[in-house]
């Protein structure tokens, strides 16, 4: 558990025109929390307030015990003081300098000794190539490329991302995704993640917070599908309809269902993101199980998790690697062999996600 | 060869307020374009009452506030020995208030057109307020701090009712050129009155061209930069 200091405290109050937001909420600050919900929920405000941009707000901000704002006392750390740096949803690169000068920007005015190297953060987002371009020469996605790597050059102690890929269409988000991974996985960054997108809480998040009205939401239903877990994704191609947002697509012989965002044509190539967990096996036929998915596959390996009490059995399926996690028991390891046929059965429909 | 006294005294002006102006207008004009002060049409209209007085309406009023019997006027007087009235420090001051409003209003709209946000970005990149304006809103902003400055200049340049109620029409001192054509018409010296009046008009012609130049290729690039 991390200790107290490791947390943003937050205890706020703000009122903007229609919304009330009103936010009381420890977060860690390590790996990658969303800030779900509907739009005009607050999120972004509330992103604005924790950077200290937004500064209506009342009530207090605790860094890791470190006050950036405290209206009883009147406290307020300016924005350029909290080391914290934040990727904007339409990017806001400097149209006055290039790619390189955009970088630059936060690299010279970063007060803290530690922080990415240049030329780590160029190259975990490949920008050498655009060092030289006009900022209104790049396409959607490179300058989102570009925004995170000026936000990481500045050193910050939190990222704020405020809906990075929402302005993007599907074949730039899929783009984008690797790098914003490599990010999480390359950078020791406390990150908070703005969204309105299950998926991208799926792929993404360490821990989610929905935000609705104003108001942080706890066991929210609507919300169960967002909640992070591992996951594995496999090639699909949508066959069918089974309802409004929901697919049917199929994996070599196998079928699957999924949910949409968007819509897609029957025949379309997609990629599918599935739980790890929701994942059984069967030797020969799953007959009768009722199911989300049937898939057929072959054991290509089978690892043991860091701490010993998982079994991660990697399942070669028509629609690529497939990674199941299973509780391990010495009754699983002796059933199990590679090169066994298996049928994989899934008990949560899949989540379609930006690709292809 | 004619007399260019008044030329001299024109162009010293000019600059001079021009880059007084500059320093003036900018933290003015900023300050309108982001306050949100209930206060803010008062400070514009202030700052516009230039544009509507009549000349001589102001240039009362500046050789009430300039003279030695003022406060201000008196003061001046006992720290440099010399009126503040019909000198050219008075015209000066007499030509920035009235020139004001024509270098703080295209500041102000480029300003707004750069917007908060820009602003926003910098400052989360750890950039103070100061830093970021230099850095950020004024390079974003440099054909309006162009357009202040040339419309600052030219209208510096064609003074004449306020200089002439602040400075009267001492040659080489306060004889502006627009001043000097209307002594020289009153003189009916109008071979004068031609050559002067001829290049003020190419002037203020050449001026124009050029701040619509700046302004077309400002909307012709389509961003407020």
């Amino acid at each position: 558990m991390a200790s107290l200091a490791e947390q943003l405290k937050l205890d706020l109050v703000l009122r903007y025109q229609n919304l009330e937001l009103e936010v009381s909420e420890e977060i860690y600050l390590s790996g990658v929390t969303t800030l779900f919900g509907p739009s005009g929920a607050g999120k972004s405000t509330l992103l604005r307030v924790v950077a200290g941009i937004e500064r209506s707000a009342l009530g207090q901000i605790t860094y890791m015990g470190i006050p950036w704002l405290d209206s009883k006392t009147g406290l307020f750390v300016p924005p350029h003081k909290r080391a914290v740096a934040m990727v904007f949803q339409d990017t806001q690169l400097f149209p006055h300098l290039t790619v390189a000068g955009n970088l630059n920007y936060g690299y010279r005015r970063r007060n803290r000794r530690c922080g990415p190297e240049w030329s780590e953060v160029t190259e975990a987002l490949d920008l050498d190539p655009l060092l030289d371009r006009d900022v209104d020469a790049l396409s959607g996605g490179e300058r989102q490329r570009v925004a995170l790597g000026r936000s990481l050059l500045a050193a910050p102690r939190l990222l704020l991302l405020d809906e990075p890929l929402a302005a993007l269409d599907a074949a730039r988000k899929a783009e984008i995704m690797p790098y914003l991974k490599r990010v999480i996985a390359e950078f020791d960054l406390p990150i908070i993640y703005v969204t309105h997108s299950k998926l991208e809480v799926r792929l993404l998040a360490s821990r989610v917070l929905a935000l609705v009205n104003g108001k942080v939401v706890r066991g929210n239903e609507s919300l169960d599908g967002a909640r992070h877990s591992e996951h594995s994704c496999i090639r699909a191609s949508v066959v069918g309809l089974e309802c409004p947002g929901l697919a049917v697509c199929k994996v070599g012989e196998g079928v699957m269902l999924a949910e949409m965002q968007g819509k897609h044509a029957v025949g379309t190539e997609v990629e599918l993101v599935i739980e790890r967990s929701s994942m059984l096996l069967f030797a020969g036929e799953g007959g009768n199980a009722l199911a989300a998915g049937k898939l057929d596959g072959v054991v290509s390996s089978i690892d043991r998790s860091t701490d010993g009490t998982l079994l991660h059995v990697t399942m070669s399926t028509a629609g690529g690697e497939l990674v199941a996690n299973l509780h391990r028991s010495s009754w699983i390891e002796r059933q199990l062999a590679i090169n066994d046929a298996m049928q994989v059965v899934i008990s949560k429909p899949a989540v379609v996600s930006y690709s292809l | 060869m004619i007399d260019l006294g008044s030329v001299q005294v024109t162009l010293k002006l000019a600059v001079a307020s021009t880059a007084i102006l500059m320093v003036v207008a900018t933290p003015l004009a900023w300050w309108l374009s982001i306050t949100r002060s209930r206060a803010k049409p008062l400070f514009e209209a202030v700052t516009a009452l230039p544009l509507v007085l009549p000349p001589t309406v102001l240039g009362f009023y500046l050789l009430i506030l300039l003279s030695p019997n003022s406060p201000m006027g008196a003061v001046w007087v006992h720290v440099t020995g010399e009126s503040l009235t019909f000198s050219f420090t008075g015209i000066l001051i007499a030509s920035i208030i009235h020139s004001l409003p024509f270098t703080v209003q295209p500041l102000q709209s480029a300003f707004e057109s750069v917007g908060r946000r820009p602003m926003e970005v910098a400052a989360s990149l750890g950039a103070s307020p100061f830093d970021a304006f230099v850095s950020v809103a004024a390079p974003l902003a440099k054909r309006g701090f162009l357009t202040a400055a040339v419309l600052g200049f030219a209208h510096s340049v064609g003074e004449f009712g306020v200089i002439l109620m602040v400075g009267g029409n001492i040659p080489n001192r306060t004889r502006v050129v627009s001043i000097d054509i209307y002594s020289s018409v009153e003189t009916l010296d109008y071979g004068r009155a031609h050559a002067l009046s001829l290049g003020m008009l190419a002037f203020a012609f050449l001026v124009l061209v050029f701040v619509f130049m700046i302004n077309r290729r400002y909307w012709a690039s389509g961003k407020p930069s």
